[in-house]
C-alpha cells in the first residue's frame, strides 16, 4: 500500500488542455474519490495515474517514485474499468488469474489468491463460468476480484457502478466500502455521482473543466464549499442560488431583503457587491403565512420520507425540503424562512465563497 | 450443273415459304483473313438472290469446343471453316456429313491433291479446302541476307545473329519458334525420318529417328541457346517484331502479325538437314469448309461451300487475306506470281506431310509436347522423354478404344436421356414416398409454408435461379459420372469411372496423373496457401490498424487492388513476370535464363506466390474488421495486468479473432482447393502435369484426353464429396468456437 502524489499534473491533446495543474496528495490507505460532471478531466487524471495516458506536464509519484515514464504494469496498480473489461473467452478463474500468470507467479500462489478473492467477493460458485454467463453485478465483482488478486499498491476504479441499475448500485457501494475496510487499500475512485462520492470517500476531489475545485472530507466539502460550482454539485437536491446585492450586512434580492446572521455580518463588514446567496433546500422553512419571502409553488415531489417543493420567487426557482406528508397544490402561496446561519455567499463574478 | 439448277430452283421456292435460303458460316479468322473472307461472302450474297450467307466469328480458343457442343443441339453452323485434323472424330460422332454426293470431279481437281487428302476419312470426303497451312522459314533481312539452304548454314547464321544486339541494346535470338509444340516440331520429326503412327495406326513415338530429331532440337535450344527455353506464340511475334529474332519457323498466319513497317522479312523453304540431305518436312494442314450433319439445307450449304472455294474468291483470299489457298489456278494470277512469300509456301507444300485426321491423333499432342519440354529443358534425354510419351499415348489409346468397344456394342443411343428420365422418376417416387411416410409432418410443413407464402413468393425467383443454375447442372454432372462418353454418345458404365479413379487403374498411385497424387498436391496447395494468406492478411491488418500510420487509407486501397483485378489477368501477368528470359523476377534476382517451370517445386512456388498475392486481401479485410471490433479496454486491462505486446496478441487478439477468422479460413480452403485459374495459367501444370490440382485434372480429362466427359464428371463428383465432408467437419468444429463475445 502506498501514497500517491500528483504535482502540477496537466494533460493536453494538442492545443486542447483537458487537465490543468492538479495537485493531490493521497495518503496510504486513503479512499479518495474524484468527482465531477462529464468532461471535467477526472477519468483522464485517473488514466494518467494508471499510465494509460501520457502526462503532458507535472509529475506523478507512487510511493515516492516518479512514475511518469513507467509502464502501467510496473506501477503496481490495479484498475477496475467502467465496462469491466473482462476477457470474454476466459472463465472467471482465468480472468482473475491472468495478471498473476503474466507476472509468472507460481501456480499454487495464483490459485490461493484467486480462491481468496473469490471468497471475499462471493464468487466461489462462479469460477468456471464465462463472463457472458454472469449478471452485471457478478461481472463487476469479477472485475474487482481481478484487481484484488494483484495485491497492488493502489486500486483505481473508473466509474465502476455506472452500468448497474439503481438498486444494485446501492448494494455494490456497500461492497466496495467493505472491501476498503478489509484490505485497507489505497483507493482512487472516479465517479460523476456525488452520492457515491459522499458515501464512500475519505476525501473528495471535486473537479470541473480540468481543474481541481476543492479537496476535503465529504462533510467538509458539503458544509463549506469553496466555490459556487462545488456548492451546486455536492448535495442532492442541489443548493438554491439567488442573485442578490450585498451591502451593509443585508442581501437584497428579487423581491426580498434578508438580514445576515451576526457572525456573517462581522465577517463581511466591508464587503459589498453582487453575490449569489446559497441556501440548501433543507435550510429553508416553508410557512403558510408571512413573514418570509413570498413564493408560489409550482411542482412538488413527494419522496415518501420528505417532500421537495419547487417554488417561484420572482424569476428564480427555489427548491425547499418539507416534512411529509405535505400536500401542495400548484399555484399555492407560501412564505419561505431561510436559516441564515446556514447561508452561503458566493461572489457573483469569481464564484468563490465569501464565508 | 443440272443438279445445282434444280436444287437452286427448289431452294428459291422454299426460301419464300420456309424463310430458309440462309446459310450460317462459322469461322475464327482475324485481321486480313477475316476481311478477305467477309468480302467473298458479300460477293456471294450480291450475286445470289436465293441463298444468303451469314457469318459468325468465334474466337479460336473456344472455337472447337463450341462446334462440338453446338452442332448436336441444332444451334451450330451449317458450314464452318476449320483445320482438318478433327474430321475423323467429328465424322465418327456424327457432327459432319460427307459431301461426296454433291461434289463433281471438276471441282475436286481445282485443288492441290495434298490439300484434299486430309479431308478424306474412311474413304468419304468431308469438305472442300480453302487454304493450306504449313510452317516455313521467316527471316529478318537485316540479320540474314540469304536464307540458309541447309541446317549447318542455318546454325551458322543463327550463331552470328546471336552476337549482335538491337539498336536499344537488347540481345538477339538466332532461331525462334514454338519448339515445344509438336505442330512446329513436325518439320524436324519428319525430316529426320520419324513417324507418329505406323501402318497399322499404332503410335511409334519412341523410334530412333524421332529421338534423333528431338536431340537435334535440344542441341539448338538447350546447348546453343538459339531460342529461349520458354516460348509462346505471342513471344515469337513480339521478338520478331522487335528485331530480336533472326529467323522464325511459323505459318502463313504469321504474316498478319508481323509489323511490316519495322521488320524487313522474307519467307523461304525450311532447309535440308546437312547430314542426310533430307528436307525438313512439316505438317501441312488443310483448312476447309466442312458441312454440318445438322445443316437445315445441305444442298444450299454445299452451294455456298463450293462457291466460296471457287478460284475467284480464292484469289481474293490470297491477295487480300494473304492466305495460301488450295486452288491451283490462283497461283497463276500475275499478282500472285510475283509474291515470293506465297510462292514459298506453295513450294513448301511439296515438302510437307498431311496431318492425320484420325481421332487417335488428338491423343498424341499433349504427351508429345510434354516430351519435347522435358527433352529440351534437359530434364530427360530425348529417348527417355519419347519413351514416356509413347507410354502415355498407348495408355490413352487403350482407354480410348475401350470406348469404341461400347460403341460397337451399340447400347449407346439416347441412353443418357433415358437414364436422366429414370432418375427423375426415381426422385419423384422417393419424394412421394417421403411424403407418405412423414405425412403429418409434411402437412404441418405445407401448412406453415402456405401461411408464409408471401415470404416464399419473395424468395421464389432466387430459389428458381439457384435451382436452374446450381442444382440442375449439379444433378446432371453427377448423373454423367455413371456414363462413358465416346464420340458423341453416352454409354452406361455404372460405378466403373469411380472405381477406375479410386483404384488408380490407369496410373500407379505415385504417378503424377493418379487421383491420389493429385489429391495430395491439392491438399498441400490448399494448406500452404491458406496458411500464408492468414498470416500475411493478419499481419498486415495488425500493421494497418495502428492509428499512427498516417497513410492508412492509402495503404488500404493499394492492398485491396490485388483482390479487385480479375484473377485470370493477374495469373497471366505473373506468368509473364516469371518468364525465364524476359521476366522481371528473374531479372531482379539475377537469375536470367532460369526456368521456373522445369521443376515441380519451383513451379509450385510460382503458383503459390501468385495465389498469395491474390488471396491475402480477403484475409486482411476480415482481420481488420474483426480487429476493430475488439474493445480497446480489453487491451488496457491487459496492459495493467502486465501483458506485453506479444502476450496481448496471444491472449486477447488471437482468441477474439477466431470467430471471424475461422469462417474465413474455411471459405479460403474451399476456394483454394478449387483454384483453377492460377495453376492453369501460371505453371500450366508444368512440369508434366505435376502441379495440376484435382479440378484441373478433371478439366483435362474432359477436354484434352479424348472427350472423357463421364470420367471428368466422376472426378468432379469426387471433389464435391471431399469438400462436402470437409465442410461438415468444420461446421462441427466451428460451432464449438461460436459466441466468444457476448
Amino acid at each position: 500500500m502506498a501514497e500517491v502524489r500528483l504535482r502540477a499534473v496537466g494533460k493536453s491533446f494538442g492545443k486542447v488542455s483537458v487537465v490543468r495543474d492538479v495537485n493531490l496528495h493521497i495518503a496510504d490507505g486513503e479512499f479518495v474519490v474524484l468527482v465531477g460532471p462529464s468532461g471535467c478531466g477526472k477519468t483522464t487524471t485517473l488514466r494518467m495515474i494508471a499510465g494509460l495516458e501520457e502526462v503532458t506536464s507535472g509529475d506523478i509519484l507512487i510511493d515516492g517514485r516518479r512514475v511518469n515514464d513507467v509502464h502501467p504494469k510496473d506501477r503496481d496498480i490495479a484498475m477496475v474499468f467502467q465496462s469491466y473489461a473482462l476477457y470474454p473467452h476466459m472463465t472467471v478463474r482465468e480472468n482473475m488469474a491472468f495478471g498473476l500468470k503474466m507476472r509468472k507467479l507460481p501456480r499454487e500462489e495464483i490459485e490461493q489468491r484467486v480462491e481468496e478473492a473469490a471468497r471475499i467477493l462471493d464468487l466461489a460458485a462462479l469460477l468456471e463460468r464465462k463472463p457472458r454467463e454472469l449478471s452485471g453485478g457478478q461481472r463487476q465483482r469479477v472485475a474487482m476480484g481481478r484487481a484484488i488478486v494483484r495485491q497492488p499498491k493502489v486500486f483505481l476504479f473508473d466509474e465502476p457502478l455506472s452500468n448497474l441499475d439503481a438498486k444494485l448500485r446501492v448494494q455494490m457501494r456497500a461492497e466496495i466500502a467493505r472491501l476498503h475496510q478489509r484490505l485497507s487499500a489505497t483507493i482512487i475512485y472516479v465517479t460523476h455521482d456525488q452520492v457515491e462520492a459522499m458515501t464512500l470517500a475519505d476525501r473528495i476531489v471535486v473537479m470541473e473543466a480540468g481543474q481541481v475545485q476543492q479537496v476535503g472530507r465529504p462533510l467538509e466539502v458539503f458544509e463549506h464549499p469553496a466555490n459556487r460550482f462545488v456548492a451546486g454539485f455536492i448535495g442532492s437536491p442541489s443548493m438554491n442560488f439567488l442573485p442578490c446585492l450585498l451591502e451593509q450586512g443585508k442581501v437584497r434580492g428579487d423581491g426580498f431583503v434578508l438580514e445576515l446572521c451576526s457572525e456573517h455580518k462581522e465577517k463581511l463588514a466591508n464587503h459589498s457587491g453582487r453575490v449569489f446567496l446559497g441556501l440548501r433546500p433543507n435550510h429553508i422553512e416553508l410557512k403558510a403565512s408571512a413573514p418570509g419571502i413570498e413564493a408560489q409553488a409550482e411542482v412538488s415531489e413527494p419522496m415518501g420520507t420528505e417532500t421537495y417543493v419547487h417554488l417561484r420567487v420572482g424569476e428564480q426557482l427555489v427548491t425547499v425540503r418539507a416534512d411529509s406528508p405535505l400536500v401542495v397544490k400548484a399555484g399555492e402561496k407560501f412564505w419561505l424562512q431561510p436559516d441564515m446561519t446556514r447561508a452561503h455567499l458566493f461572489d457573483a463574478e469569481s464564484g468563490k465563497a465569501l464565508l | 450443273m443440272k443438279r445445282t439448277i434444280l436444287f437452286g430452283g427448289l431452294g428459291f421456292l422454299f426460301s419464300q415459304v420456309a424463310g430458309a435460303g440462309e446459310v450460317m458460316l462459322w469461322h475464327s479468322y482475324r485481321a486480313a483473313e477475316q476481311q478477305a473472307l467477309e468480302k467473298t461472302v458479300r460477293d456471294f450474297n450480291t450475286s445470289h438472290n436465293d441463298i444468303k450467307i451469314k457469318t459468325l466469328f468465334v474466337p479460336y480458343d473456344a472455337y472447337l469446343d463450341k462446334i462440338t457442343a453446338a452442332i448436336p443441339h441444332g444451334h451450330g453452323p451449317d458450314i464452318f471453316i476449320v483445320a482438318h485434323d478433327r474430321i475423323g472424330g467429328w465424322a465418327d460422332s456424327g457432327h459432319i456429313a460427307p459431301i461426296d454426293e454433291f461434289v463433281k470431279s471438276a471441282v475436286r481437281n481445282r485443288f492441290f491433291q495434298k490439300t484434299v487428302e486430309p479431308l478424306i476419312y474412311r474413304q468419304k470426303l468431308y469438305g472442300l479446302p480453302t487454304s493450306f497451312k504449313s510452317v516455313a522459314l521467316f527471316y529478318n533481312r537485316l540479320l540474314v541476307k540469304e536464307p540458309p539452304a541447309d541446317t549447318d548454314r542455318m546454325i551458322e547464321l543463327a550463331l552470328a545473329a546471336r552476337e549482335k544486339k538491337t539498336s536499344d541494346g537488347q540481345n538477339i535470338y538466332g532461331l525462334v519458334w514454338e519448339h515445344s509444340d509438336l505442330y512446329f516440331h513436325s518439320g524436324f520429326l519428319f525430316g529426320f525420318g520419324g513417324r507418329i503412327f505406323d501402318e497399322r495406326g499404332e503410335p511409334v513415338l519412341d523410334s530412333a529417328e524421332n529421338a534423333a530429331a528431338v536431340s537435334f532440337v535440344y542441341r539448338l535450344v538447350g546447348e546453343l541457346k538459339l531460342a529461349p527455353e520458354d516460348v509462346t506464340s505471342i513471344k515469337v511475334t513480339s521478338l520478331f517484331n522487335a528485331g530480336r529474332a533472326a529467323m522464325v519457323i511459323n505459318g502463313p498466319w504469321f504474316r498478319g502479325e508481323i509489323d511490316a513497317g519495322r521488320v524487313d522479312y522474307g519467307v523461304a523453304l525450311l532447309p535440308q538437314i546437312s547430314r542426310s540431305g533430307r528436307r525438313l518436312m512439316p505438317f501441312v494442314g488443310s483448312e476447309a469448309i466442312l458441312l454440318s450433319a445438322r445443316a437445315s439445307n445441305p444442298a444450299e450449304a454445299y452451294t455456298a461451300m463450293e462457291w466460296l472455294t471457287g478460284d475467284e474468291p480464292a484469289k481474293v483470299r490470297m491477295i487480300e487475306g494473304l492466305q495460301p489457298v488450295a486452288n491451283i489456278a490462283a497461283y497463276q494470277d500475275p499478282r500472285v506470281k510475283n509474291d515470293p512469300i506465297l510462292q514459298a509456301f506453295r513450294e513448301q507444300l511439296k515438302h510437307a506431310v498431311p496431318m492425320p485426321n484420325t481421332p487417335e491423333m488428338q491423343l498424341v499432342w499433349v504427351p508429345m509436347n510434354h516430351a519435347l519440354v522435358n527433352a529440351i529443358t534437359g530434364r530427360a534425354t530425348a529417348e527417355q522423354a519419347l519413351r514416356e510419351a509413347q507410354l502415355r499415348v498407348s495408355q490413352q489409346l487403350t482407354s480410348f478404344r475401350e470406348g469404341r468397344k461400347y460403341q460397337q456394342q451399340g447400347e449407346g443411343r439416347g441412353e443418357f436421356l433415358r437414364a436422366l428420365a429414370w432418375a427423375l422418376v426415381l426422385l419423384l417416387v422417393l419424394a412421394l414416398a417421403t411424403g407418405v411416410v412423414f405425412f403429418r409432418r409434411l402437412k404441418e410443413l405445407l401448412r406453415q409454408a402456405w401461411a408464409e407464402r408471401s415470404a416464399y413468393a419473395y424468395i421464389a425467383p432466387a430459389m428458381l435461379a439457384i435451382g436452374l443454375l446450381v442444382f440442375v447442372p449439379f444433378a446432371v454432372g453427377v448423373g454423367l459420372s455413371f456414363f462413358r462418353h465416346y464420340q458423341g454418345e453416352y454409354y452406361f458404365v455404372g460405378l466403373k469411372n469411380f472405381i477406375d479413379i479410386l483404384a488408380s487403374r490407369e496410373y500407379s498411385v505415385t504417378d503424377p496423373f493418379s487421383f491420389y497424387y493429385k489429391l495430395f498436391i491439392t491438399l498441400v496447395w490448399t494448406a500452404t496457401n491458406v496458411f500464408i494468406h492468414l498470416v500475411t492478411g493478419l499481419g498486415l491488418a495488425l500493421l494497418l490498424k495502428d492509428p499512427l500510420m498516417k497513410l492508412r487509407r492509402l495503404y488500404r486501397v493499394l492492398l485491396i487492388i490485388p483482390w479487385a483485378i480479375p484473377n485470370y489477368i493477374t495469373a497471366i501477368i505473373w506468368r509473364g513476370m516469371f518468364d525465364a528470359d524476359e521476366g522481371v523476377i528473374n531479372h531482379l534476382l539475377g537469375i536470367e535464363g532460369f526456368s521456373w517451370w522445369n521443376n515441380t517445386f519451383t513451379a509450385f512456388l510460382a503458383n503459390l506466390v501468385t495465389n498469395c498475392w491474390l488471396g491475402f486481401p480477403f484475409m486482411m479485410v476480415v482481420s481488420l474488421g474483426a480487429l476493430q471490433s475488439i474493445p480497446q479496454e480489453l487491451y488496457e486491462a491487459a496492459e495493467v495486468d502486465g501483458a506485453g505486446r506479444w502476450h496481448r496478441f496471444r491472449h486477447i487478439t488471437l482468441p477474439l479473432l477466431k470467430p471471424a477468422l475461422f469462417p474465413a479460413a474455411i471459405l479460403g480452403c474451399i476456394w483454394t482447393f478449387n483454384m483453377f485459374n492460377v495453376i492453369y495459367l501460371v505453371s500450366r501444370g508444368a512440369p508434366n502435369g505435376s502441379t495440376d490440382i484435382l479440378v484441373i485434372e478433371a478439366f483435362r480429362w474432359a477436354f484434352e484426353r479424348g472427350e472423357r466427359y463421364g470420367y471428368a464428371a466422376a472426378y468432379s463428383t469426387l471433389i464435391f464429396i471431399i469438400l462436402l465432408i470437409y465442410t461438415l467437419i468444420t461446421n462441427r468444429v466451428s460451432r464449438a468456437t461460436e459466441g466468444a463475445f457476448e
